[in-house]
């Protein structure tokens, strides 16, 4: 087993004792990247020579007995969607070629405060506003699609570059590449990570999180990123609980909510079977399962793509007036289509959403997590136009993408996605618990439960 | 509750329309190619009309704290 190999427990169990250089675990982590870079492409920039030179400085510094925690030593990526002082941090997009942001976002200075090891820009798809990530492939079967908007981040995990890469979320983009590669991603609570240097996509509902390969990696990076920032005015003055000390409590007596609608319908077969056999195995862990509906089904699309399309046009507005050919021509679309949206429609929006969020309240009262498909699918081809279903309904691939994913953002609700199983192609299966503002620790709890009862977290495709 | 409103129909002439109001400028091309999506956006968004909203306030900004 290569060091790059380890999980992140090991790696950062391993570096703690001196077992490990944290210079040995990056130059694996290198070769790796360069090794799957050529065909996968997960990362838009590479910045070996700093991640070496950060290697050995947390290589000193634990030998010297100054330990920081449990990143200290350990690589990872950053989404290109964040700033990275003195990096070219683009996202992904040629209207900002050679953009070099001169100070880090929140997130990224968290990390290199806690001795996180960079070692680059991972592919987005371009400024966040897409769930493919064409630049990118999917380690599991690089004819498929890795998902988006987070898809470098998903890819260089789950092609074993990487344990940890930050990603972000406004419709999905951290649990839909999370479901389609087989890795894990959380998305906290809205207000519970800064977004102060991530490029917006749509102020109120973009959230700030990470990719991991475990759910302990999930655990330990949310207790790093995690915390009020002044500057960001959606972020919430709240204490940041110790998100490992519950993560082994088990589930036993855990309430567990079942969609009896939405989450089941227009879902494909391997999906549906494998999302159903994870809550078995959490009730065989001593977990309860009730019924539960979910509200607003039919304008959960309405109320995120109103609210999205709008927030990014107007971000945009300037720009794309100016810049039109250097934008891709999907989001070149969306973002045009999006300067139609009625401001008395953005508003309803908005009053659609409340009723929503008022109606998830309440359905948490009676359920502790609700666990349901990440994914109505596994990875598509990169040519998917529309899905068909049994039933003869044809859905257009970005509403697919979206479909199961943005209630989490429109709510605020923490939500992970960790895969359940493989299809019958050997492709990754995501699911999702849905849990109550504030409480990630109960949904990594849950999460936990079910990654030590199987053999599906965790695993790295075959280079 | 089903809303008494008509969904939208929005054609080529329209978006003409709505993109000189917005100071967008499209050529008829790029007009053809946005009509299909902007037709799926308001077909989602003429959803929403079916929720009686009464006196809700629109969750623009929110904090989620527990009370």
């Amino acid at each position: 087993m290569q060091p790059c190999e380890l999980s992140f427990s090991e790696a950062s169990a391993a570096l703690k004792a001196g077992k490990l250089s944290p210079v040995e675990l990056t130059d694996s982590c290198l070769a790796r990247l360069e090794a799957v870079q050529p065909t996968l492409a997960p990362f838009a920039h590479v910045t070996a020579d700093a991640a070496r030179r950060a290697a050995k400085a947390a290589e000193k510094e634990i030998a010297a007995g100054r330990w920081r925690g449990p990143l200290h030593g350990i690589p990872l990526g950053i989404k290109d969607i964040y700033d990275t002082g003195g990096v070219p941090s683009t996202s992904s997009s040629q209207v900002r070629a050679g953009r070099v942001p001169e100070r880090d976002a929140v997130v990224v200075a968290r990390l290199r405060q806690a001795g996180a090891v960079l070692l680059g820009q991972t592919h987005t798809h371009e400024f966040a506003y897409g769930g493919v990530t064409p630049t990118t492939h999917n380690p599991w079967n690089p004819a498929r699609i890795v998902g988006g908007s987070s898809g470098g981040s998903a890819a260089a995990i789950a092609a074993g570059v990487c344990t940890i890469a930050t990603g972000t979320d406004t419709a999905g983009s951290i649990r839909i590449p999370s479901a389609f590669c087989g890795t894990v991603g959380l998305k906290s609570t809205y207000g519970r990570v800064s977004r102060r240097g991530v490029t917006p996509l749509a102020w109120s509902l973009d959230h700030a999180g990470a990719l991991t390969r475990n759910v302990g990696d999930s655990a330990a990076v949310l207790q790093v990123i995690a915390g009020y920032d002044a500057e960001d005015p959606a972020s919430v003055d709240l204490p940041v609980p110790d998100y490992g000390a519950t993560l082994d409590a088990g589930v036993k007596g855990l309430r567990i909510g079942v969609p009896e609608n939405y989450y089941f319908d227009h879902v494909a077969e391997d999906v549906a079977a494998a999302v159903r056999k994870a809550i078995d195995v959490l009730r065989d862990a001593g977990a309860l399962t009730r019924a539960v509906a979910i509200p607003y089904p039919d304008q959960i699309l309405g109320t995120e793509w109103a609210i999205m399309m709008a927030e990014a046009s107007a971000y945009h507005q300037e720009s794309l007036r100016a810049s039109a050919p250097l934008y891709q021509p999907d989001v070149r679309a969306l973002l045009r289509v999006g300067e139609f949206i009625l401001a008395t429609d953005y508003i309803k929006a908005l009053r659609v959403r409340q009723r929503m969020r008022k109606a998830w309240e309440a359905l948490l009262a009676d359920v502790d997590v609700v666990i349901a498909p990440t994914m109505p699918i596994t990875a598509p081809a990169p040519d998917t136009q529309t899905i068909t279903w049994p039933d003869g309904t044809e859905e257009l691939i970005v509403m697919t993408l979206t479909r199961f994913t943005c209630q989490a953002d429109l709510t605020g609700l923490p939500t992970m996605s960790l895969p359940a199983g493989f299809d019958r192609d050997g492709l990754p299966i995501g699911m999702q618990i849905i849990g109550r503002a504030f409480d990630e620790q109960t949904v990594l709890r849950a999460g936990r439960s079910f990654e030590k009862a199987t053999d599906s977290v965790g695993r790295i495709a075959a280079p | 509750m089903t809303s008494s409103k008509p969904t939208r129909q929005i054609d080529a002439a329209a978006l003409e329309r709505l993109a000189r109001v917005a100071r967008l400028p499209l050529t008829r091309d790029e007009q053809g190619e946005l009509l299909p999506l902007l037709q799926a956006a308001y077909g989602l968004i003429d959803r929403l009309d079916e929720v009686p909203l009464g006196e809700t306030f629109p969750a623009g900004a929110f904090d989620l704290r527990p009370r």
